[in-house]
């Protein structure tokens, strides 16, 4: 084991889920069973992945407004920041998220959670950050649903976010989930991130500001990258 | 300043509809344009 693997190993929590938590069935199929291999800085492109704004229609953030109707369900709108580790925006940055429908269902071929799919809602948008880092979407609160990891098993309401910063080491996959859900407590996934503070840092935040009087409801969540060195954060 | 990464969460299985099937096509270019390269590889772990 390397030098920077022992360094690593000792640090109590670096705020990241670990690759293996039991309660969370799946990562004991998946987690690494052998020590990781760390790729020197060098590696790291600073220029990192380009994904052009010409891509990004101006309706990709709004994910009411792709099909001919309005989809069901509470109308939210959730934005927020983009930020390194030192405070600065992230700028031009690609933000994508997908969800499931008010009812709990994902628009996919492999869920087959007994709850309608809306033909209004495809649960999928895209934007790219602004000067500030700023960003912004308009959906639907996603519903809870199943999920078989142990007996009685329910996600807790949430939204996927894929984020490639400005170098892939800062790709950040991610989930947001909504302030007060009763099923924090007993979700797996959630529940993987040991440091209490790491986890509330993936709750949003309701928002009076952005919220639009007689229309949507808004969320809070600004989201802080990793950058080419991140600093394992110590208890 | 010092501002403390926000933590990572599965993928989950739910992904593909979103990411990789719709958005970025693995054809940059329509097949035929003049000049269009192909690029093909595996990818493997280090133990090959």
């Amino acid at each position: 084991m390397s030098v920077e693997i022992d360094r690593l190993a000792q640090v109590t929590d670096t705020g990241e889920p670990p690759y293996d938590h039991p309660d969370y069935v799946a990562t004991r199929l998946r987690a690494p069973n052998r020590p990781l291999l760390l790729l020197p800085d060098t590696l790291a492109d600073p220029a990192g992945p380009v994904f052009g704004s010409d891509a990004v229609s101006t309706r990709d953030h709004d994910l009411t407004v792709q099909h001919a109707g309005e989809p069901l369900g509470e109308r939210i709108i959730v934005t927020g920041r983009v930020l390194d580790g030192d405070g600065r925006p992230v700028r031009s940055s690609l933000v994508e998220i997908w969800q499931a429908n008010a009812a709990g269902r994902y628009a996919h071929h492999v869920d087959r959670h007994a709850a309608p799919l809306d033909p209004n809602f495809t649960g999928v948008g895209r934007c790219v950050t602004d000067d500030e880092g700023w960003y912004r979407f308009v959906t639907v609160k996603p519903g809870a649903y199943p999920w078989r990891n142990h007996d009685n098993a329910w996600r807790p309401a949430h939204i996927h976010f894929s984020l490639f910063g400005r170098a892939f080491t800062e790709r950040l996959v991610t989930q947001m989930y909504f302030p007060g859900d009763p099923l924090l407590e007993l979700d797996p996934i959630y529940q993987s991130i040991r440091d209490p503070r790491s986890r509330e840092r993936l709750i949003s935040a309701f928002d009076l500001e952005t919220t639009t009087p007689e229309w949507a409801l808004g969320y809070r969540f600004d989201i802080v990258l990793r950058g080419p060195t991140p600093t394992p954060l110590e208890d | 300043m010092s501002l403390p990464p926000t933590p990572s969460q599965t993928v989950g299985p739910f992904f593909s509809f979103a990411l990789v099937d719709g958005f970025f096509p693995n054809e940059l270019v329509p097949l035929g344009t003049p000049g269009a390269i192909l690029i093909r590889g595996q990818v493997t772990d280090s133990a090959g």
